[in-house]
């Protein structure tokens, strides 16, 4: 596939990796353009899939330029419109503060350090093994483990909590939910 | 403001909200025209950041850069002039190196300069130089904004580096410090046959970029000489100069037959040696050991062929070490290894030293010393010296073995090792973080020091959770074999005057490291965790007893999304994977971002744990060639006295889970 073939085919699903790394449209376009002006000029030697190509230099990219930027905190200017569920069948018993807390997971997201974002970015976005997310990375597993551990800690994820666990929690009185 | 997430909401999402957020995040994104995105990413890729020609190549005289303009870029033009530091001429470069007023001279140390250009910081831009052939050495020269002092000064050696790119090759540099002679640390050589050069910047000033080319002696100005006599050679260091014996050439097909040529046995008894060539006057040297001519940088002069891998070395012509005006030395560190790959027989540890000067007016004007110690003009006053008392580090890890370490004063300043460990390109740099206040949170893996050697720039970082934090083995250098001289370090600057120091490891092979060294050797640590935190569905299982005779088993590949192999092995061994179909590949550590020094770090393809314990650790099922294979082959070597499982895991959706 030639690169502008690649692009005009592949730049939505790049644009949306910048966007959900970026958080800001126009950012995003940026990253996403460098990005690929930078594989263009390694087109002819990529093996194996472009699109995975392409995404691991956005990543490093993305990582390295908000390196240089980075003071421990980042400023979030925007505030998703809508909650982040569409499930009708799980919808919670307080839907106020089920709109207010799905906000605080998106926004969450989009305030972690960069490294924890892109991990969770490729992890559950992109799905990728950890394996994969180290080698868009251009990082060790190791990295990407004690990264992902302390995003999902950050989002006060648990791993363990199915959706049935949360509704009887909810039933129940015991969740805020 | 950072989202604060309260106790009240600890574990109150799970995996599917987080995986929904992101896709509605994503959604809520309009995504750009993809002919917009197209026309944008060609524009950067054509971009010609800021142009600011210098000087064409046929207008070398009239070269020079406005130093008014390249201070404006740094400082928004209102500043004082001088960010970019004048070169100042002192007693080895008596021509002064680098840049004078903001301008890269027109000829400097043998070298022409062809073309220069200014370059933002954080951008690229686009050197074309159509009367270049591609055949002919040319060489890149970059200078960045030199801070006049204070905190950031010590950072400079660690930021500001040049990558120049090719539709050939590529090549990073270091900035020039005004203070440096020239040599191959210093240059990049990059090679284009549409005489294209993408130059990016990725130091925090303005720099400007060079570019020079070989011109003839005649076409060089002659500047007069005024030779300074040698120093004293220290104790014990061998010399060959005009007062030895001279003796005919016959026996070296570089040196005419008959030629007056002066030479001397030296005995390596030291692992390494160090050879240094000295010219104080215009002249050429060759100098050969065992009739090999280490005064060439890969052209084809007779008796050697040209090489498949040439590299270039400004101060190599034609196989001489040149001095066009200013003293000249060029000091290469030599293994018995190395020595033994250009062809040399080390069995006796004799070798003769031949030296043939032309072209000098004086006969004081040359001098070869040669020694066991490392000595040279690489190990300066402010040289690094090695440690031999390194018991911060292990003295074996992940296939490898210390050779020493070096304590690098944290002032962010380069500055040469006194033994270059082996060879510039197997070495492997290792930091002891532990007294290292990483700070800003692990994720930043700051850097704390640089490795620089003729062919390559690389950081030296600190992981908190890795056992061997980052090592760090410059890459793809197949010149640097050749290229044996020149590493320097650097540890970023810091208040507290504490050194950086950073071990060199050489690899070792598979047969020779002591898996079983006990405290003394470092692999992957008992009981290493196999994550465990995917949705996979464990498929296979292979252990010792399914193996064929020869030690091999084909075995098919579950078709899911994604596999993974997870290994536990303990004892001795080491095993080799790859697709059943030969076309696909195989699947080697080389390069792949796995555990650190798996056999990352190896001499061979094979992996291996480095370590007798049992120990589990996962490999993706994919091969270099980046193929799913449907069949694999596994062969398995040694564990004799261990053990040997192979787990292969598939990865599925929920809805495809089998």
């Amino acid at each position: 596939m030639g690169f502008r073939e690649f692009v005009l085919s592949r730049s939505g699903s790049l644009y949306r990796t910048a966007a959900l790394l970026t958080h800001d449209p126009h950012d995003a376009q940026d990253l996403l353009q460098d990005s690929l002006a930078k594989a263009w000029r390694s087109w002819d030697k990529i093996e194996g899939q472009p699109e995975a190509y392409c995404r691991s230099i956005l990543v490093r990219q993305y990582i390295s330029s908000r390196r240089r930027f980075w003071h421990g905190e980042r400023p979030t200017e925007h505030l998703p419109e809508q909650p982040v569920h569409d499930r009708s069948h799980h919808a919670p018993a307080d839907p106020d503060s089920y709109v207010s807390e799905s906000i605080v997971l998106t926004d969450a997201v989009a305030a972690l350090p960069p490294r924890q974002r892109a991990v969770i970015v490729l992890r559950y976005f992109h799905d990728y093994t950890e394996l994969q997310t180290a080698e868009a990375m251009n990082t060790a597993v190791g990295t990407v483990k004690s990264q992902h551990a302390k995003a999902l800690a950050a989002l006060r994820i648990n791993e363990h909590l199915s959706d049935g666990d949360r509704d009887s929690a909810a039933a129940k009185g015991g969740g805020p939910r | 403001m950072t989202p604060e997430l309260d106790d009240s909401s600890r574990d109150h999402f799970n995996r599917d909200d987080l995986q929904a957020a992101l896709k509605h995040m994503a959604q809520q994104q309009a995504v750009p025209d993809p002919h917009t995105v197209l026309a944008g990413a060609e524009a950067r890729a054509g971009s010609l950041g800021r142009r600011r020609r210098i000087l064409g190549a046929a207008a070398v005289a009239a070269a020079i850069i406005a130093v008014a303009g390249a201070s404006a870029l740094l400082n928004g033009g209102d500043e004082p002039l001088g960010q970019i530091e004048p070169a100042v001429p002192d007693d080895s470069n008596a021509d002064g190196y680098g840049i004078i007023d903001g301008e890269p001279q027109p000829f400097m140390d043998g070298l022409r300069l062809v073309d220069a250009e200014t370059i933002e910081s954080g951008r690229d831009g686009t050197i074309q130089l159509d009367d270049i052939s591609a055949d002919e050495p040319l060489y890149a020269v970059a200078w960045c904004a030199i801070p006049s002092g204070g905190d950031s000064g010590g950072d400079r050696a660690l930021q500001n580096v040049i990558t120049i790119e090719t539709s050939n090759s590529g090549a990073s540099i270091p900035c020039l410090d005004r203070s440096e002679d020239l040599n191959q640390a210093d240059v990049a050589y990059p090679v284009s046959t549409d005489g294209t050069y993408v130059v990016s910047n990725g130091s925090d000033d303005a720099a400007v970029i060079a570019f020079y080319d070989e011109p003839s002696r005649e076409d060089y100005p002659f500047p007069g000489v005024d030779p300074a006599p040698f120093r004293a050679a220290d104790p014990g260091v061998m010399v060959i100069d005009s007062t030895t014996p001279p003796g005919r050439a016959e026996d070296i097909d570089a040196i005419p037959d008959g030629s007056r040529i002066f030479r001397s046995s030296f005995s390596i008894t030291d692992e390494m040696a160090v050879l240094t060539m000295e010219l104080n006057e215009p002249g050429q040297l060759l100098v050969a050991l065992d009739g090999v001519v280490v005064t060439n940088d890969g052209e084809g002069i007779p008796g050697q062929s040209e090489d498949e891998d040439t590299w270039n070395d400004p101060r190599l012509r034609n196989g001489y070490i040149a001095a066009f005006g200013p003293p000249r030395q060029k000091t290469v560190t030599f293994s018995r290894s190395q020595l033994e790959s250009m062809g040399v027989d080390v069995d006796d540890g004799e070798f003769t030293v031949t030296a043939y000067p032309l072209g000098f007016v004086g006969d004081s004007a040359w001098r070869v010393t040669y020694s066991n110690d490392t000595q040279s003009e690489n190990a300066g006053e402010d040289s690094l010296p090695l440690q031999s008392d390194s018991s911060s580090f292990p003295n074996f890890a992940f296939g490898h073995r210390l050779i020493g370490s070096y304590e690098v004063p944290s002032d962010g300043v380069s500055r040469y090792v006194v033994r270059t460990p082996t060879a510039v390109d197997t070495t492997t740099w290792v930091v002891d973080c532990s007294g290292i206040d990483i700070g800003g949170g692990e994720w930043l893996e700051p850097k704390v020091g640089t490795v620089t050697t003729p062919v390559s720039v690389g950081d030296l970082q600190c992981l908190s959770d890795q056992g061997w934090n980052t090592p760090l083995r410059p890459y793809d250098m197949r010149e640097a074999a050749k290229s044996v001289e020149g590493t320097q370090l650097a540890a970023r600057y810091t208040d507290d005057d504490e050194p950086l120091t950073v071990a060199a490891y050489s690899p070792m092979t598979f047969e020779a490291f002591p898996f079983d060294g006990g405290a003394d050797v470092l692999g992957f640590a008992d009981g290493s965790d196999v994550g465990g935190q995917m949705k996979a569905t464990e498929l296979k299982v292979l252990t010792l007893e399914d193996l064929e005779a020869d030690g091999s088993i084909v075995f098919d590949v579950p078709d899911s999304r994604e596999n993974e192999l997870y290994f536990t092995t303990s004892g001795k061994g080491r095993f080799w994977l790859e697709s059943a179909d030969p076309s696909e590949g195989a699947l080697t550590p080389s390069g792949r971002s796995a555990y650190p020094g798996t056999a990352t770090f190896g001499l061979d393809d094979y992996w291996t744990s480095w370590t007798t314990a049992e120990v589990t650790w996962p490999i993706l099922a994919r091969t270099d060639n980046g193929a799913v294979p449907e069949r694999m082959r596994l062969r398995v070597e040694g564990y004799d006295d261990g053990t040997f499982e192979m787990r292969a895991f598939g990865e599925f959706r929920i809805d495809e889970q089998p």
